[in-house]
């Protein structure tokens, strides 16, 4: 029987449009020092922590080996370390290989970012292939907006389904105290918004945000000494799908159907609808909300706007969806897996204070890296 | 698949990077002190004692947070190493490479701090003699940071 592997402390920042104040380090450092604090650990030899995954990217950074600045501040100096340039959730998955293996039983994840210190487009348009697609200058946001368009279309999705998962995120947002962007707004005020890239407008999209999230895991045993209330990873898996937009079906997500199916056998979920009571999922745009619910199970092809209608996925639903806000009220690329997870930790743990659903037994936390969801990653977490 | 010259093709962008980077308040400290007064500040750590430089929240030996005890570099050394450069570097200010006309060096500090900087001395045969080294800083358009100190000027003793 393989290792079992723990969350036993979590911690963010508060999400910001600008933090001008501090480097990433310094940033990233808010949240490391609250999980070193909480379980007094340290990295020594004899019992400390004894690895670093970090989660950054170099483009957004601005410089090759983005974990750099980060070395002294998460305990990587002259220890062991690795550097994930992908959605967060992938280091707490990969942090969660190492201990499953039996090679570390303590890991502290960082990830951190400050999209104020780039152009979002500069930035997004140099991950694209340069032969192909980069000579249009397209980002990710013209890129949404064709997958948006191609999903609407499809499926009958109409712009006030979009504007709803805006309402309900930016809404939820206004009971997480780490939130960037609360905002009571209504079908109206999103329909209203300036057009960004049909049909996407100013409030389908995320704002621009800086702030960072860690993490420690630990192996079964050393977790059961260090918090009452562990939360167990069940399952994980993450999958790629094609970086041509040509290659794929835009309104399937196939790789995050292939990710969640994996993760929910192991965790043996079979019905996701009934066995998860809380999640936690990454959209920078509203529409993408709606397809990932068909991508992650939660309905069926197409019927992301039926369930929306449905209000399960709303506070007090069966299935809440975001209580934090997402990524919508303000969370960074790269930051936001593993603050999703973060946000079901606190979930299973009953500590989510005003944005808490009612008592919560699984919890599922979801991320993607690159344009249109290329990469996706789906864990799920029980208490 | 193809040895025909014109389907072996380059493509080529310029493209403008730009990015603002925060300091932070340790840097931001080092690079106020460089412009305002002309000098090279780190922070001692509150455990190990030691100058962290550059300047961290954290000292990475010791992993505990260094705290504020701001200490001088100063301004004298010694040469550890130096390269004498031939090939053009890549300027960071301008966008492309140009030559340099002072060598890179690796300097220890009397604090004890190590920095790369450039030196005064252009000429290859009296290089081999610079030993000891003082800092000689721009009078004016200090802008913070390390361009503010022009090169290391050979001193006696
Ligand atoms: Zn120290």
């Amino acid at each position: 029987m393989a290792n079992r592997v723990a969350i036993v402390a979590v911690a963010q920042t508060r999400y910001h449009p600008n933090r001008e104040d501090v480097n990433e380090g310094e940033l990233a450092y808010e949240a490391i020092a609250q999980v070193i604090g909480e379980t007094g650990l340290d990295f020594s030899e004899d019992g400390g922590i004894g690895l670093a995954i970090t989660s950054s990217d170099d483009y957004w950074d601005g410089r090759t080996i983005s974990n750099n600045i980060v070395q002294a501040a998460v305990g990587a100096h002259m220890s062991d370390e690795g550097k994930v340039c992908e959605d967060g959730l992938n280091a707490i998955y990969s942090a969660y290989t190492r201990i499953v293996s039996g090679r570390q039983d303590l890991v502290i994840v960082c990830s951190h970012m400050k999209e104020s210190q780039a152009d979002k487009s500069m930035v997004e348009n140099l991950t694209m292939d340069p032969m192909f697609l980069r000579p249009f200058g397209i980002d990710y946001l013209t890129a949404s907006a064709l997958q948006a368009r191609c999903y609407m279309e499809k499926y009958g999705i109409t712009s006030e389904q979009c504007a709803k998962v805006a309402v309900k995120n930016r809404g939820n947002a206004r009971n997480n105290p780490f939130a960037q962007e609360p905002l009571a707004i209504t079908v109206d005020d999103v329909l209203n918004s300036e057009v960004m890239a049909d049909p996407i407008r100013l409030l389908d999209s995320k704002p621009v945000s800086d702030g960072a999230c860690a993490m420690i895991l630990a192996s079964e045993e050393r977790a059961r000494k260090l918090t009452a209330k562990p939360i167990w990873i069940l399952g994980v898996s993450n999958c790629y799908e094609a970086h041509y937009l040509g290659e794929r079906d835009l309104a399937a997500c196939d790789a995050l159907s292939t990710a969640a199916q994996k993760a929910y056998r192991m965790a043996d979920i079979k019905d996701p609808v009934r066995e998860i009571q809380v999640a936690e999922i990454c959209e920078e745009f509203s529409y993408q909300e709606l397809l990932w619910y068909a991508g992650l199970g939660l309905c069926g092809a197409g019927e992301g706007g039926r369930l929306i209608d449905s209000g399960v996925t709303q506070m007090g639903g069966s299935l809440a969806v975001n209580p934090s806000g997402g990524m919508l009220s303000g969370v960074p690329n790269i930051v936001g897996g593993m603050s999703r997870a973060a946000e079901i930790v606190l979930q299973l743990r009953g500590e989510a204070a005003a944005r808490q659903v009612e008592g919560p037994r699984i919890g599922l936390a979801h991320g993607y890296t690159g344009m249109c969801g290329q990469l996706q990653c789906v864990m799920v977490l029980g208490n | 698949m193809t040895d025909n010259a014109e389907e072996l093709i380059h493509v080529e962008y310029t493209q403008p990077w730009r990015y603002r980077w925060s300091t932070g308040k340790y840097i931001g400290k080092a690079y106020a002190e460089t412009k305002r007064n002309k000098r090279l500040m780190g922070n001692r750590c509150s455990k190990c004692q030691e100058i962290v430089w550059p300047p961290e929240p954290v000292c990475p030996r010791c992993k505990v947070p260094t705290g504020e005890k701001w200490v001088e570099l100063g301004d004298t050394g010694t040469v550890l190493q130096y390269t004498y450069q031939v090939m053009p570097m890549w300027d960071p200010h301008v966008g492309r490479a140009r030559a340099h006309p002072h060598p890179s060096a690796n300097i220890r500090m009397d604090s004890g701090c190590h920095i790369m900087h450039r030196l005064e001395e252009t000429d290859p045969e009296k290089l081999k003699k610079v030993k000891r080294v003082k800092a000689v800083w721009k009078e004016e358009g200090r802008q913070g940071g390390m361009d503010d100190i022009l090169y290391f000027r050979a001193i006696d003793g």
